[in-house]
């Protein structure tokens, strides 16, 4: 098999402010993204890890659902951001319907709000490993 | 290991759109003859939750409506209230306020243009413009800990302060900074293929621009000032010197220009408020009751004119809290921006009214 | 501020219209009982160059307050008004900074807005179902740097169904 790691991303209503960093992440050579082997993807069908940022408005509920239902059964689910992890300042809200451990089981979290491209290239390095253990298992 | 490679754009977000587009072509099947437009996606009732948590509470809660202008809402949140409960800041606050908007609107200015080179496919000028926005990033860690929420502002003044190593450290920084963007703008301005393919390219005429109400640079770029800073001063701001950029071609060029320039402002700026910075408090201590009564506030975020309203019914909690942001005015300008253009031109004229999905929908 | 506080006192009393213009934490306040004279007095603002800037709504115990911002020449000119029947003639007719501001009234507060030109859903409805989105291009794939391509499909497939 491919050693190309596939990461697809779902924004389920970020501020943008996880996705600026997540392109921040990739675009500068300083954060170290080119060393993971990895390669962000369109295609659902194709993630090896899923990148989830946004606090899953209601809105975005049935299309996530959607989404999930598409993804292959292995996989490494990435929370990234306070939002998908627990709603952060918008739990209570009347639109809110995170966080994302509800719909679908979470492998690693990146906190912060925004979590830094320093941490974004771990918490995904973090995946990559957790992705290569699985591959292994099999 | 593989190559690795970044097949996704900025705005490629995989699930559920905040706004659809329906693009009718023209009979050449090569330009735009409409566009209509559904909006409504990340939308979080965020209007409805600042009802339910105090003022103070607010703060934290109008710095998450988007991480691109995240200074901008605690800042505009903060006039509000300052307004309704009677207070006047510390000058030094005002001047730190200032100083923390000018560095958000640099980096945010940075990035829109970098998004253009990215959609134009010059890697190499942007890399230079996100390298450029990475000296910001590295200010706004070092001042203030966070890369994008820098959580400057609190009722009554300001949670930070400068001390001459910090200030030497951000003037060392914005040279370094400098000199890249005179090279950005030179090339800017002498590359013909690169002006070739985005002069012309998504016109708002002026009278366009002045009927249906943009802000921000897209307004600037179409001849209109309404810049907040220049028209109705708050802060520090009426004690600070600035051009206003103005451009009357109205097109992708005359706004990308604007950022451009206005970075150079905001430069200036910088280097005004520290070396007018005044001595003295940064915050003032402030009771956490508010009392009756209703205010209205604007700033200049980087995308242009944010606007709060604010009425307190002398409780804890806002009795009515809302905000327009400057995406707001500027989506139905996109509209005229498409209509005859080339299809191929869609994603560079989206680009260039800097669009803030998150800020629009609350 | 002084010198507009005037002017709008003699458009009001030009107009017959009676209300008395405050000035108030940085900004002019007036407030005025009729809804049709509002129709007439934002041919008078808009006479004097000024933008809407944004439009608040509150649901009160008897109706609506809507408060209207105006930008004249860098003064905010706050224009408050109290609904008791749902209803509001439009002033995007005069003001187009105001279109979206209103659509955004009569959806989420359910104000019929009369002769808006444009009075279409502005967020997305709850009736507006899945398949629309199909006729609609997100505007992820809007942004991206690849659109053309893709675009260019959905503009032959759409081509290919008329021409059939």
């Amino acid at each position: 098999m491919s050693d190309t790691i596939y990461v697809y991303r779902i924004n389920t209503g970020s501020c943008n402010g996880c996705d600026v960093e997540i392109l921040a992440s990739v675009l500068i050579p300083k954060f170290g993204f080119d060393t993971l082997g990895c390669t962000y993807t369109n295609d659902p069908t194709l993630a090896n890890i899923v990148l989830v940022t946004g606090s899953i408005t209601a809105r975005s509920k049935p299309y996530l659902e959607k989404i999930l239902t598409q993804l292959p059964q292995k996989k490494v689910v990435v929370a990234l951001g306070i939002c998908p992890i627990s709603g952060g300042v918008f739990r209570d809200s009347y639109a809110i319907t995170g966080p994302l451990d509800r719909f679908v089981t979470v492998d690693v979290n990146i906190a912060g709000c925004p979590p830094s491209p320093k941490e974004i290239a771990q918490g995904v390095a973090q995946a990559c490993s957790l992705w290569r253990e699985k591959c292994y298992e099999n | 290991m593989t190559e690795s490679k970044c097949i996704l754009g900025p705005f490629d977000v995989a699930l559920e759109e905040p706004v659809y587009f329906n693009i009718t072509p023209n009979v050449d099947g090569k330009t735009i003859q409409s566009v209509e437009m559904i909006n409504g996606f990340v939308h979080r009732g965020m209007e409805s939750i600042v009802l339910r948590r105090n003022f103070l509470q607010n703060l934290i809660i109008t710095e998450k409506v988007c991480g691109l202008c995240s200074n901008n809402h605690p800042f505009t949140y903060c006039m509000a209230v300052e307004k309704l409960a009677h207070i006047t800041l510390p000058r030094r606050a005002q001047y730190l306020r200032v100083i923390a908007d000018e560095t958000k609107r640099i980096a945010s200015h940075l990035f829109n243009v970098a998004m253009l080179a990215h959609l134009l496919k010059r890697h190499t000028l942007m890399g230079l413009l996100l390298e450029a926005r990475e000296h910001f990033q590295d200010i706004k860690e070092q001042i203030w800990g966070n890369r994008m929420d820098l959580s400057a502002n609190v009722i009554g003044g300001v949670k930070y302060d400068l001390s001459p190593e910090k200030i030497a450290f951000m003037k060392e920084k914005i040279a370094l900074t400098h000199k890249m963007v005179v090279e950005i703008v030179k090339l800017f301005e002498t590359d013909e293929s690169l002006k070739k393919r985005i002069q012309g390219v998504g016109v708002l005429p002026h009278e366009k621009a002045l009927s249906l109400g943009v802000v921000g640079p897209v307004a600037r770029a179409s001849g209109v000032n309404n810049d907040v800073r220049f028209c109705a001063p708050y802060a520090a701001y009426d004690a600070l010197s600035f051009n206003v950029i103005t451009r009357h071609e109205g097109d992708v060029y005359a706004r990308a220009m604007v950022r451009l320039y206005e970075i150079f402002e905001s430069m200036s700026l910088l280097e005004h408020a520290f070396d007018a910075l005044p001595e003295g408090e940064i915050a003032l201590h402030v009771k956490s009751v508010v009392p009756k009564g209703e205010a209205t506030s604007r700033s200049e975020a980087p995308r242009g004119e944010l606007m709060y309203y604010l009425k307190s019914n002398g409780t804890q909690k806002p009795e009515r809290m809302k905000w327009r942001v400057p995406s707001y005015m500027n989506w139905e300008a996109l509209k005229v921006m498409l209509k005859g253009n080339a299809i191929e031109d869609i994603a560079l004229i989206f680009n260039s009214i800097d669009p803030c999905i998150s800020c629009s929908e609350r | 501020m002084k010198h507009l506080q005037s002017n709008l006192t003699h458009l009001a009393n030009t107009l017959g219209i009676k209300t008395s213009f405050e000035i108030s934490n940085d900004a002019l306040w007036a407030s005025i009982e009729d809804t049709n004279a509002l129709l007439e007095f934002a041919k008078g603002l808009h006479a004097m160059h000024a933008r809407v800037c944004m439009i608040t709504c509150a649901r009160v115990e008897k109706g609506h307050d809507v408060v209207y911002h105006f930008d004249i020449k860098g003064v905010l000119f706050n224009l408050k008004l109290h609904l008791k029947t749902p209803k509001l003639p439009s002033i995007t007719p005069w003001f187009e900074s105001a279109n979206w501001a209103e659509r955004e009234l009569s959806e989420l507060y359910g104000i019929t807005l009369e002769n808006h030109p444009n009075p279409s859903k502005l967020f997305i409805d709850e009736s507006i179902k899945e398949a629309i989105y199909g006729a609609y291009v997100p505007l992820s794939s809007a942004m991206n740097g690849e659109v053309s391509s893709h675009l260019w499909e959905k503009v032959k497939m759409a081509q290919g169904e008329c021409h059939d």
